[in-house]
């Protein structure tokens, strides 16, 4: 439910394209009360626009034009290497309405480059301003910013405004009107009413619009004082003080600070029978919702002068000055100093820029703090901003820090003026020897890249062969894991062999037989070697009969001729091997028992016989196993 | 296991010691056994170890050479030279990461990634070799983000293929020792040991195994390639009147995903895709 919805943009544009400038016109508001004020803009825009003539306005009825001003802003852009310019010129009316009433605003006419150009009519609603009867006291108001608290039943008693003509108003004080960039203009608001007002609270809240802005006094609580003025009596309460420092030059305006307040109404003013026909509630409705709401102000916004213009200015505008200390003015070498440095005065310290070290070669500098204090107790903001820097001594001597300057401008006397600072000269002694010693520690220094490059090419003595070469892909490797698997294998069969060795009596024979038959008959050799023909003889019988005995796993003492030919015979042995062993065996029986007949070259053919018999044996039984 | 291992003594000290004597023919054949996986496991791992030739005398000349000229500030001279010895078909490292500091010094900046690219897929744990290409990136004209690589990517990249190859062969070497170990064993707490040995070892050598197999896929299958030209438009589609997509500048890191006839249809970490024709880029 806000009626006063800022400005409303009603009037049509007109656009001639030949010039292609437009021209505008609006009114901040369209239904107002004969106390308030409406401000009619008209604003031309175009691009290379260049001076434009004061508008024609219409004749004016039911309106009286209690101020003008005007504004132009000019924007340049670069677009495919043209340089254009568009411009808005802004011709602003302050309108006071004479007469209750609807009225219409005729066209304003522009004229431009030869050519004429009309503004649409704007028609606006004039309703008489409030009146009531006061009762001074104290009221709660909510702070800037909040928002209006307005319920649907306060806001019909607020749409017919009683008149309140100079019954309660808003006036706002300001310092100065033309300043300089930077310059602190003060705003004063205050509250006058001759009327009872409760529930006050803020409606439009201006937003300053090209200020800093420092809040120096906010009222949290309408604090009346008693006034006379002009023969009546106003209360009067002080809303808020605020400080502006302009940050852009030209023509700024201040737009009005409203509220709304509860007025207390006048119960016996009408009739009985006026109430009773005209409104039967108002009876009940004593309270009527105002709008108070505080004038305009602009601000001329000089820029600084050019000329005197110190160097290493840097827009601080005000009264200042600059003092540098330092806590110790003897020191030894790594013992550090403090420098402190001051800047005190009245103006905006919140934007002032840090003052500039001058360069110490002989000390390391560690910026260690800064700290402000501002004082707004007064009308003008003041106070005091700090820095220290903590100094380090690197070599001893007497060394000097150079004077420090801080330029300013100062709006009271329009002139430039620098503060400057003594110079310091600090002693510096040598480091002695036991504070070294009781510090402990040499200081440490980070030690800092000066420059980032690649790191140097690698020598001739690293590896050069080819490292390219997939080794999962080369033969020989993959060959190299059969090696373990082999190893596997080996293992695994060793291990059933022995355990058959160790466990299977009849295996462990079998697998001898050959070797111990072999190494029986080697002995004969030897025997008949020697001329020892009976003892080859034992030799061969025995070496027969141990063989087939350990090969068919049976005791060797037993055995017989033809118990070892009917032995081979069960295992298949063929018939002319058996044969063989036969004849053998006889040959041995022979030799025991005429051992005088024996010959070398007999026992020779017994022996290889023998040798011919096991041989062809071995593979028949083992093939048969 | 403790207590299994006490048991185990008890019961020996009650039975008395269960050793071989020595001229016992079967325990004369398994320390000859063990003997023989010894020497042969010891000859694996030495022939594992020297896996590569070592340089021949060419290439020790020609890199002699190309760090003469680089140390005399003939940084053109020397990047020839070091490719004269990748042209021999030798890749090594540490010429890899010579040539790309000499195109480095020349400001051959795509080619200098490139080199460096490759030196890392060969020596990926050189502390000098990824200072210098970290500066080499810098000195790119397009930033390129991707997600921060995730700790098995950063494993991946910080072996090479024959390293976890070697890994692989060497854990699965000491896992057959130690099977063969078990199956030798006689006594019983020297079997118990070897069990457990057996146990951890096949362990390591499965999760060598895996990661080794992963590291080969992934070599294989990841291709990356730098951008060479000083500006390349990436494409929708494989010719040259397609629209581009975006534009990229020398020394981009792209991922290789697709080949069609002189394009390739290449990948950004952030996943930007299109193709780019063969002449603009060089794969790592």
């Amino acid at each position: 439910m806000y009626r006063f919805l800022g400005v409303l943009l009603l009037a049509g544009s007109l656009t001639v394209s030949a010039q292609e400038i437009s021209v505008t016109a609006e009114v901040n508001r369209t239904r107002l009360t004969t106390d308030e004020t409406l401000i009619l803009t008209i604003t031309v825009s175009g691009s290379g626009l260049g001076d434009v003539a004061e508008p024609v306005l219409p004749a004016m009825r039911g309106f009286v034009i209690i101020g003008s001003t005007s504004s132009s802003s000019t924007s340049f852009s670069l677009t495919n290497g043209k340089l254009s310019s568009s411009g808005t010129v802004r011709f602003i009316y302050q309108l006071k309405p004479r007469d209750t009433g609807s009225f219409v605003i005729d066209a304003s006419k522009v004229t431009y480059d030869g050519v004429t150009h009309e503004t649409s009519p704007i028609t606006i609603e004039v309703a008489p301003g409030a009146t009531g009867a006061a009762s001074p006291g104290g009221s709660r108001i909510a702070p800037p910013g909040a928002p209006p608290a307005t319920s649907a039943g306060q806001s019909q008693g607020a749409e017919e405004r009683p008149d309140l003509g100079d019954a309660v108003y808003i006036l706002n004080t300001v310092d100065k009107t033309r300043v300089y960039l930077g310059e602190q203009v003060t705003v004063n608001y205050t509250l006058y009413t001759r009327l009872g007002l409760t529930n006050a609270r803020y409606d439009d809240v201006p937003t300053y619009t090209g200020f800093w802005l420092e809040e120096l006094f906010a009222a949290h609580h309408l604090d009346f004082m008693e006034e006379i003025i002009g023969g009546r009596r106003y209360a009067v309460a002080k809303l808020r003080q605020i400080a502006l420092f302009p940050t852009v030059t030209g023509e700024l305006k201040i737009e009005p600070l409203s509220m709304i307040c509860d007025v207390q109404g006048e119960r016996s003013r009408r009739s009985l029978f006026d109430r009773f026909l005209n409104d039967p509630f108002d009876t009940f409705s004593t309270t009527r919702q105002i709008r108070v709401a505080s004038e305009a102000q602009s601000i001329t916004v000089l820029p600084l002068p050019g000329e005197g213009r110190p160097p290493g200015f840097s827009n601080a505008v005000g009264d200042f000055s600059l003092k540098a200390t330092v806590d110790l003015d003897t020191t030894e070498v790594n013992q550090p100093v403090t420098l402190t440095i001051v800047l005190s005065g009245e103006g905006n310290l919140k934007t002032v820029e840090d003052p500039v070290l001058p360069p110490l070669d002989y000390f390391k500098e560690y910026q260690s703090g800064t700290n402000a204090k501002y004082e707004s107790g007064g009308q003008r903001m003041s106070g005091t901003k700090t820095w220290e820097h903590v100094l380090i001594p690197t070599i001893p001597g007497d060394h000097t820090i150079a004077s420090l300057s801080y330029p300013y401008f100062n709006p009271d006397t329009d002139a430039y003026g620098v503060s400057t600072t003594d110079s310091i000269t600090i002693k510096v002694l040598p480091a002695s020897g036991e504070q070294t010693a009781v510090a402990g520690m040499p200081r440490k220094t980070v030690v800092r890249q000066l420059r980032q490059d690649i790191q140097y090419i690698k020598p001739e003595t690293v590896f050069l062969g080819d490292q390219g070469e997939v080794l999962f892909r080369s033969a020989w490797y993959l060959l190299l894991h059969i090696l373990p698997v082999a190893a596997i294998l080996a293992t695994v069969f060793y291990r059933s062999h022995a355990r058959r060795l160790r466990d299977d009596v009849g295996y462990a024979r079998r697998r001898r037989a050959d070797s111990d038959a072999r190494s029986e008959l080697h002995q004969s050799r030897q025997k008949l070697k020697q001329g020892a023909f009976d003892q080859a003889f034992t030799g061969i019988s025995n070496a027969i009969y141990g063989y087939v005995a350990d090969k068919c796993n049976q005791p060797a003492a037993g055995l017989t001729s033809p118990r070892v030919v009917e032995l081979l015979g069960e295992r298949g042995v063929d018939d002319v091997t058996v044969g063989l062993v036969k004849d053998c065996l006889e040959a041995c029986d022979m030799a025991r028992f005429a051992p005088t007949t024996l010959t070398a070259e007999h026992t020779e053919d017994v022996l290889g016989k023998a040798l011919k018999a096991i041989e062809s044996i071995e593979p028949q039984i083992t093939k048969e196993r | 296991m403790t207590t299994t291992a006490t048991r185990i003594q008890r019961a020996e000290r009650i039975a008395g010691p269960a050793s071989i004597p020595k001229g016992d023919p079967e325990a004369r054949g398994r320390r000859a056994a063990l003997r023989l996986i010894l020497v042969v496991t010891a000859i694996g791992f030495l022939s594992a170890g020297c896996a590569g030739d070592p340089a021949d005398r060419q290439t020790r000349e020609l890199y002699r050479q190309g760090n003469q000229l680089y140390e005399e500030g003939k940084y053109a001279e020397a990047s020839r030279t070091y490719e004269r010895i990748i042209e021999r078909g030798v890749r090594n490292g540490h010429v890899y990461y010579n040539l790309g500091n000499a195109y480095y010094k020349q400001d051959r900046i795509g080619r200098a990634i490139l080199a460096y690219e490759r030196a890392s897929r060969l020596m990926p744990r050189d502390g000098d070799l990824h200072t210098n290409l970290d500066l080499a990136n810098e000195r790119t004209a397009d930033q390129i983000t991707g997600d921060v690589p995730w700790f098995g990517r950063q494993a991946l990249d910080g072996v090479t293929v024959n390293e976890a190859t070697i890994a692989s062969t060497t854990t699965a070497f000491i896992a057959s020792l130690a099977l063969v170990c078990y199956l030798l064993a006689r006594r019983t707490n020297m079997r118990t040991l070897a069990g457990y040995a057996l146990f951890a070892a096949c362990l390591v050598s499965l999760a060598a195994i895996g990661f080794t197999g992963i590291k080969i896929y992934d070599s294989v299958t990841n291709e990356e390639g730098i951008v060479l030209s000083p500006t390349a438009a990436v494409r929708t589609s494989p010719d040259e009147g397609s629209d581009p997509v975006f534009t990229l500048h020398e020394g981009a890191r792209v991922q290789l995903v697709e080949r069609r006839g002189g394009w390739m249809r290449i990948r950004l970490p952030d996943g930007k895709n299109g193709w780019l024709f063969r002449d603009h880029f060089e794969g790592i």
